[in-house]
């Protein structure tokens, strides 16, 4: 087992005759209980205390009010929640489905236990290693967003300064006032070297030799 | 200033520049009072200078720069619209008419200029906003 794969594990179940089997089991497959509790109504505030990465619920009977106890625990509980029940009832758990269970495991004898309870964590192991890659790479992807949305906006602010100075040259040459025209076109044209410095510079850090860069460069002056 | 020039002064168009590129700003105001007929009655460096201008000097024409800091040009048309509702606005900006001119005459632009037309033009376009109906400025 990984460290990945070792999950922090919340136990809760009311029946205390359970409740031993079902600590044992998960401990014997190598997880973390990091919380425990008697009180099924406590389950979702015990999850935002000690953040685990699953709750499992043992709930007894297939009753109304467990089902109330699931719909309150999935919304409010801060991780997946998996339900131990005492029989398979279809209907039950159609209803608990449609109210967020991530998982069931039907209550049998220690051996047949273990195993669903094994089998239940690895898949949600698995689960969990996928989102958090997902996660990992959203991350990634959001910083490389706002590099690229942060160099955008100083390229918009470089362009902008070099229109601001052809259009104060522009100007300045209209009402003969050449020394202020040359001053700005000079200032436009230093703006502008620096926009194609920028450029350069990061395209070397991708990689790309300056023979390549200064044919890119060429190239555009040719197809424009 | 004699009774005629009064009259004169006070017919003569009213114009607020608002640009924060000081080179420019001082060049408009030579267009602008090279042409008879109009003169430069204030200066503002940001759109929340330009508001506050725009409500007490009560300009007949505004020239306003898009891209400006503190408060941009485009946010601060809608304000400026409010305190000074008979001042109609030229926005005189670097950016091409294609990208943002539709925005610029949603938030209430009466005129979009390019930056870079000639004095000429910037002239002929304060007297052509200052002497349009709302109709016929809706149309441009």
């Amino acid at each position: 087992m990984t460290a990945t794969d070792r999950l922090r594990v919340l136990v809760a179940n009311e029946h205390l005759d359970r409740f031993g089997l079902i600590v044992a089991a998960v401990e014997s497959l190598g997880h973390e209980i990091v919380a425990r509790t008697v009180s099924v109504p406590e389950v979702a505030a015990t999850t935002a205390r000690e953040r685990p990465d699953v709750a499992i619920v043992g709930l007894g009977a297939n009753s109304d009010h467990a089902l109330g106890l699931v719909s309150e625990i999935v919304r409010e509980a801060y991780c997946p929640v998996i339900v131990l029940l005492a029989d398979y009832d279809g209907d039950w758990l159609d209803e608990a489905a449609k109210r967020g269970i991530f998982a069931y495991i039907i209550e049998a004898n220690a051996a047949e236990l273990q195993s669903a309870l094994d089998i239940t964590l690895r898949r949600f192991a698995e689960v969990k290693s996928l989102r958090e890659s997902l996660e990992r790479r959203n991350a990634e992807v959001e910083r490389e967003r706002a590099a690229t949305n942060a160099r955008r906006r100083q390229a918009l602010e470089l362009h902008d300064g070099v229109v601001q100075g052809l259009a104060v040259a522009a100007l300045a040459h209209d009402l003969g006032r050449h020394t202020e025209s040359r001053e700005a076109l000079a200032e436009a044209l230093e703006r502008a070297q620096a926009i194609v410095s920028r450029s350069l510079e990061e395209l070397a850090l991708d990689g790309q030799s300056v023979r390549e860069l200064i044919e890119t460069a060429a190239s555009g002056r040719a197809d424009g | 200033m004699g009774e005629r020039a009064a009259d004169d002064r006070h017919a003569s168009i009213g114009v607020l520049i608002c640009d924060d590129a000081e080179a420019l700003r001082a060049l408009l105001v030579v267009v602008v009072d090279l042409h008879e007929g109009m003169h430069v009655i204030g200066e503002a460096e940001n759109g929340e200078r330009a508001i506050a201008e725009a409500e007490r000097l009560q300009p007949d024409v505004i020239l306003l720069d898009m891209s400006m800091p503190v408060l941009t040009g485009l946010d601060a048309l809608p304000e400026i619209k409010s305190v000074a509702p008979g001042a109609k606005v030229i926005v005189l900006s670097g950016f091409a008419s294609s990208a943002v001119r539709a925005d610029a005459l949603a938030q209430g632009a009466d005129r979009y200029l390019e930056k870079g037309e000639p004095p000429s033009s910037i002239a002929t376009a304060i007297e052509e906003v200052a002497s349009a109906t709302p109709r016929s400025l809706s149309r441009r």
